[in-house]
């Protein structure tokens, strides 16, 4: 178990890159870190790793304090972006490097490079120098020098990044099958959101060095806590407009006009709204509807991405199952239901309504 | 056909500035050189018969030539491995991330920024007997005091010790570079997996740095055997040829006995143990080096 006290890092004592993090680990988790580049994931990983000291609060592993305490006594394992394999060492050199520090006698070392090389197909490979490797099998040393420590902790860092999207997506699978299989804690840091959503028991998304929420993934991706949030989780983006509030109206750009079940406090002014793409539908026969006019159509095959003017500056894009019909220029009538409907106020948090099995109407205004 | 006639006379005109400065100053040198070798000259360097390799018979007998090649050899051997030990302990102590760090970066190659005629003099004045800062030193230690540069003994120790402070700058920038350019996550997962910084150096930074180790040995041994201007303001040679190298003993005898020809075939000698030295280093040393 893994325990972040209130952890921050600061290089210059006044700007914080790691601000205020709270949050507890359990064991034999999957733990994704996701945010953009530059969000603090990579330093707050590396400040458990113990390769950063931390700034602020505390860092507790099984209950003990490990501010202090030296990476190679905390227990854990860590693979990095770039594989960091020594380019001298052969792939058997590589997966056995430091275990001679940990007093395991010869025969055992060769047993757990065997295992873990056959584990991950590598067993052809044990003669090679990384660089006859392709970047698949690489990883894939990498992958095999952090179980032959057989750490109960393992770190890694957006350790997919370098490979193509198709080898991605296989070692996604044969990562969270590995973690499951050997039962150890993982700290996964990754940008990408789909690796977060696929391989995650929880996620903690981030950015500017602060905690936007924690959550199991599809709890992130359904209840997203802010604006930020809600953008970054899914792809295509959630959509999202400011809209000017009346009574119980929402106003886009002077152009359309929302009608909503709820009234907002009176303050309200200003709110965003959030809607994603899978929940704007086509209407059926007795649905509130809106027309829109389709400016793009990208069929993918299982699914029909449409892009549609909501105003006249900003567009929304529907997402539809099997291959539409639909083509640019129609004009076509759509509807969204108000239980899938996200507001956020100006400060860009998640604004809650009581929902029931409300509708939202649209329609056409002139000003 | 035509186009490639057309590209070929295009490759050479860029070429030919820099083959132009390569012909005067160094084919036509080294030909001339070899060209002299074989030949008697007069006092202004013309030759005026052929003679073979009588000159190279010669300096295989010449007790003088025998003794010059040992000072060379000891001088490499006195200066190369120290500079390249000393500069990489620098090199390491400077990579590490400590403050101010930039001031000795800068302290430790800012030999690199001084003529060797420069350093000479200041090296002089420190092994001056009356004044220099060596002896008193010594004797603010209650040691014996010496003329460094008037014994035989320590001449060419003491020439080689400032050779050696004249050369650390660039071996230190240079290994430096090199200690940069290793990827720092190979530290990071050594410091994971928890090895001895004695492992790290010798499982992880002597490999990686090897090919900058054999740049610096390689260009440090050519340089050693090409000494000359530090030889010249130091001990002239003495006392009792004990620092003349192959290079004081080519100017000696090219510019003060104006026996040019003599003087060639000793260059001609010199460059054959250079290039000798060289092959040896590619052929042997560089199977040791781990290029990426």
């Amino acid at each position: 178990m893994i325990e972040l006290v209130q952890i921050g890092k600061s290089y210059d004592g006044k700007t914080f890159v790691v601000d205020d993090v709270n949050v507890r680990i359990e064991k034999g988790e999957f733990f994704v870190l996701v945010g953009p580049s530059g969000c603090g994931k990579s330093t707050l990983l590396r400040m458990i790793a113990g390769l950063e000291p931390i700034t602020s609060g505390s860092l507790r592993i099984n209950g003990k304090e490990m501010n202090d305490v030296p990476p190679s006594e905390r227990n854990l394992s860590m693979v990095f972006q770039n594989y960091a394999l020594y380019p001298h060492l052969t792939v058997e050199e590589n997966i056995t490097f430091g275990l001679h520090t940990k007093k395991i006698s010869k025969q055992e070392r060769k047993k757990r490079c065997m295992e873990a090389a056959e584990m991950l197909g590598l067993t052809d490979y044990l003669k090679h120098k990384p660089r006859q490797l392709s970047g698949g099998q690489r990883q894939r040393v990498a992958l095999a020098r952090a179980i032959v420590a057989q750490t109960p902790i393992c770190l890694m860092d957006e350790p997919l990044s370098n490979l193509d999207a198709k080898l991605r997506a296989k070692m996604r699978f044969e990562i969270r099958q590995l973690q499951q299989q050997l039962g150890i804690t993982m700290i996964y840091v990754t940008h990408d959101q789909i690796e977060a959503m696929t391989m995650a028991d929880r996620i903690m998304v981030m950015n500017g060095g602060r905690v936007q929420q924690i959550g199991e993934p599809l709890d992130v991706y359904n209840h997203p806590a802010n604006i930020f949030v809600a953008s970054f989780i899914g792809s295509p983006a959630m959509n999202m407009t400011k809209a000017d509030v009346l009574e119980q109206s929402l106003i886009f750009n002077r152009e359309r006009i929302m009608r909503l079940a709820h009234r907002f406090p009176l303050e309200t002014k200003n709110i965003t709204i959030g809607v994603r793409p899978e929940h704007i539908r086509l209407a059926n026969k007795n649905d509130p509807y809106f027309t829109v006019k389709v400016v793009n159509v990208e069929r993918l095959g299982t699914e029909t991405l449409i892009t549609f003017a909501l105003t006249k500056k900003e567009h929304w894009i529907a997402r539809w199952n099997g291959q539409c019909s639909v083509r640019v220029g129609d004009e076509v009538p759509v509807t969204i239901d108000e239980q899938h409907v996200l507001f956020f106020n100006e400060a860009g948090e998640r604004l809650y309504m009581g929902v029931g099995d409300d509708y939202v109407s649209f329609r056409e205004t002139k000003f | 056909m035509f186009r490639s006639v057309k590209q070929n006379f295009e490759g050479m005109l860029y070429i030919f500035p820099s083959f132009l400065l390569f012909a005067i100053f160094v084919f036509y040198p080294m030909v001339r050189t070899g060209y002299l070798s074989v030949h008697m000259t007069d006092f202004q360097g013309n030759p005026t018969n052929f003679i073979g390799l009588e000159h190279f018979r010669y300096l295989l007998e010449d007790v003088n030539f025998q003794q010059s090649v040992k000072a060379t050899l000891l001088f490499v051997l006195y200066t190369v491995p120290p500079t390249i030990i000393i500069a990489l302990s620098l090199a390491l102590l400077a990579n590490e991330k400590v403050k101010g760090i930039q001031l000795f970066r800068t302290l430790f190659s800012s030999t690199l920024g001084m003529s060797v005629a420069a350093s000479s003099v200041i090296w002089m004045f420190m092994y001056n007997p009356a004044i220099g800062v060596i002896n008193r030193i010594i004797a603010a230690l209650g040691g014996e005091e010496r003329q460094w540069l008037l014994n035989p003994d320590t001449a060419l120790i003491a020439a080689a010790v400032a050779t050696v402070w004249m050369n650390i700058g660039f071996a230190f920038l240079i290994l430096l570079g090199g200690l940069q350019n290793i990827d720092s996550s190979l530290y990071e997962n050594a410091k994971i997996a928890g090895v001895s910084y004695m492992y790290q150096l010798r499982r992880i930074t002597i490999p990686l740095l090897s090919p900058t180790l054999f740049f610096v040995t390689t260009v440090s041994l050519i340089h050693a055997f090409q000494t000359f201007g530090q030889i010249d303001i130091l001990t002239k040679g003495g006392p009792m040829n004990a620092t003349t190298v192959i290079v004081y003993s080519i100017y000696r005898e090219a510019f003060i006995n104006y026996n040019f020809g003599f003087a060639s075939a000793q260059a001609v000698v010199l460059f054959f143990i250079v290039l000798l030295v060289t092959i040896v280093q590619f052929a042997v040393v560089e199977r040791k080096v781990h290029y990426q």
